[in-house]
């Protein structure tokens, strides 16, 4: 799991792709959103397509990772009622992305695996989410267990 | 045993005539679509307007949610470009005389940047395909996995045993006048073709259970746990049920094919010896328990697509088109325990 915080201090991701580990990563949080309804996902999406506006994302880019946040939103408000996502910038060698952490103290989801697949919607909705969601960005964590909630972080750097 | 009448009787042959009351509903179906489509252009127009007027954020929220929508009402790209174009087009037209060049390039540059928006759920949905897409080889190999078993039990139960009854016929024939003889080879002959009839019946009724739709669940139930016990050496036990009345097809159509999925899995990798099958009504839902006392799987593990096999994803998510849930838990060592449940209404 990432670790940040909110001193625009640049941290180290560990664990993850060690390969790259000399490249150290630095998160810089833009902006945290409380998320309940429908005004918090409008504010979430801005803030996420203007940061990606910001670090010279191309226009279709801007608009999928604003996709990304409302599916990550729309799942905050429709399972667990409230949550939080954050929206950082990060760098990792000579590299600029976005990074969203969407995390809720809801219901959590019973089978992840399950959660990713196609066509999987518990809700009788259209069962885009997560799987599309995962198929847009370039990195994509979960984390949930039932009754402890969901964290969702995903990344999408500069092409 | 039950008499066999019932369950051999041949199936009457429909002819395929029009269907009047089929079409009917479909022709509703197709006006009802009509007037979603004219109830969605026009809300497409009224946020299409709230965007270039206002370029907020929150209309383009809006007008991903249109892409969404428009995929729940299974409205093709083509049309929906076309319906955008439309929307466009007429916007524009009652704008043209007041416009200059520049202000027509930047409402033309708004609107694709609202089309792009519209357009989000359709590349979500697009790339999900790609995911069915590649998973489709695996649901190929476990049609071919059951295909493999059916034509097993034909070829070395039935086939082998109706082979043993030509035999014992082909001697009587050599010796046919011999009559103390000759009785106790047919006796044989008809318990083996009796076993054949038996095989083939169990069979067919695993296909597509008759008695599901005739008397219900808990006899169709039964009936499988008692064709499982035989071929699989299990003790089962089926508990509750038995208050059970007749319940919505659909829900006892899936009930069964879950337990049936859950038992071929137990019998197949649990090692189990004792299997108990509960079933009752609770909060309006129907539920079942199968849990066995086999050698179990780490549930919780990553591999659990592998673990479980297609068969009981496949289940999970037709009983959650149903609005159920179904869920397995398991240790090593510990047995498996599979739940599901699914609303009667």
């Amino acid at each position: 799991m990432v670790e940040f915080n909110t001193q625009n201090q640049g941290v180290n991701e560990k664990g993850v792709l060690p390969l790259l580990k000399v490249n150290q990563l630095h998160v810089d949080v833009e902006s945290i959103v409380n998320v309940r309804g429908i005004e918090d996902i409008i504010d979430a999406r801005h803030q996420g397509r203007e940061l990606a506006r910001k670090l010279g994302f191309a226009m279709g880019h801007c608009t999928l990772l604003a996709t990304v946040i409302s599916e990550l939103a729309r799942n905050i408000v429709l399972y667990a009622k409230q949550g939080e996502i954050i929206i950082a910038r990060v760098e990792k060698g000579g590299q600029e992305g976005v990074k969203v952490i969407a995390s809720d103290n809801g219901p959590g989801i019973e089978n992840v695996q399950h959660a990713l697949m196609s066509g999987y919607s518990s809700s009788g909705g259209l069962g885009l989410g997560l799987s599309g969601v995962q198929q847009i960005v370039d990195e994509f964590d979960i984390d949930s267990q039932p009754g402890q909630g969901t964290k969702v972080t995903i990344a999408m750097w500069q092409d | 045993m039950r008499p066999m009448t019932s369950d051999i009787a041949p199936q009457k042959k429909t002819e395929p005539a029009y269907d009047f009351e089929d079409a009917e509903i479909k022709a509703s179906q197709r006006i009802e679509k009509t007037l979603n489509i004219k109830s969605f252009s026009d809300q497409y127009e009224s946020i299409l307007i709230d965007y270039l007027e206002n370029k907020g954020e929150g209309s383009l929220l809006h007008a991903y949610e249109l892409g969404r929508d428009a995929l729940a009402l299974n409205i093709g790209l083509l049309d929906l470009s076309m319906l955008h174009q439309k929307a466009v087009m007429s916007l524009l037209n009652d704008r043209l005389n007041q416009y200059t060049n520049a202000m027509v390039f930047f409402f033309m540059e708004a609107a694709s940047r609202f089309y792009e928006e519209v357009l989000s759920p359709y590349e979500l949905s697009r790339l999900s395909s790609l995911q069915v897409n590649a998973m489709l080889p695996r649901l190929y190999e476990a049609f071919e996995m059951e295909a493999k078993r059916i034509a097993h039990i034909l070829h070395d139960e039935s086939a082998q045993t109706l082979a043993v009854a030509c035999m014992e016929i082909n001697e009587i024939s050599l010796d046919p006048k011999n009559a103390d003889y000759s009785l106790e080879k047919i006796s044989n002959v008809m318990e083996l073709l009796e076993n054949v009839r038996e095989q083939l019946r169990t069979l067919s009724h695993e296909l597509r259970p008759l008695i599901l739709d005739q008397l219900g669940l808990i006899p169709a139930l039964k009936l499988l746990v008692n064709g499982v016990k035989e071929r699989a050496g299990l003790q089962i036990e089926i508990i509750g049920g038995d208050l059970l009345g007749r319940m919505p097809q659909q829900v006892e159509t899936l009930m069964y094919r879950v337990v049936q999925e859950a038992l071929t899995n137990v019998s197949r990798h649990a090692k189990a010896d004792t299997v108990t099958v509960r079933v009752w009504i609770e909060n309006g839902a129907l539920k079942c328990s199968i849990s066995d006392d086999g050698v179990g799987f780490d549930s919780k593990s990553e591999n659990l697509r592998q673990a479980q096999g297609i068969g009981l994803l496949g289940m999970k998510e037709r009983v959650a088109a149903l609005g159920g849930t179904f869920f397995v838990d398991s240790e090593v060592g510990k047995g498996t325990v599979l739940i599901s449940e699914i609303p009667l209404c």
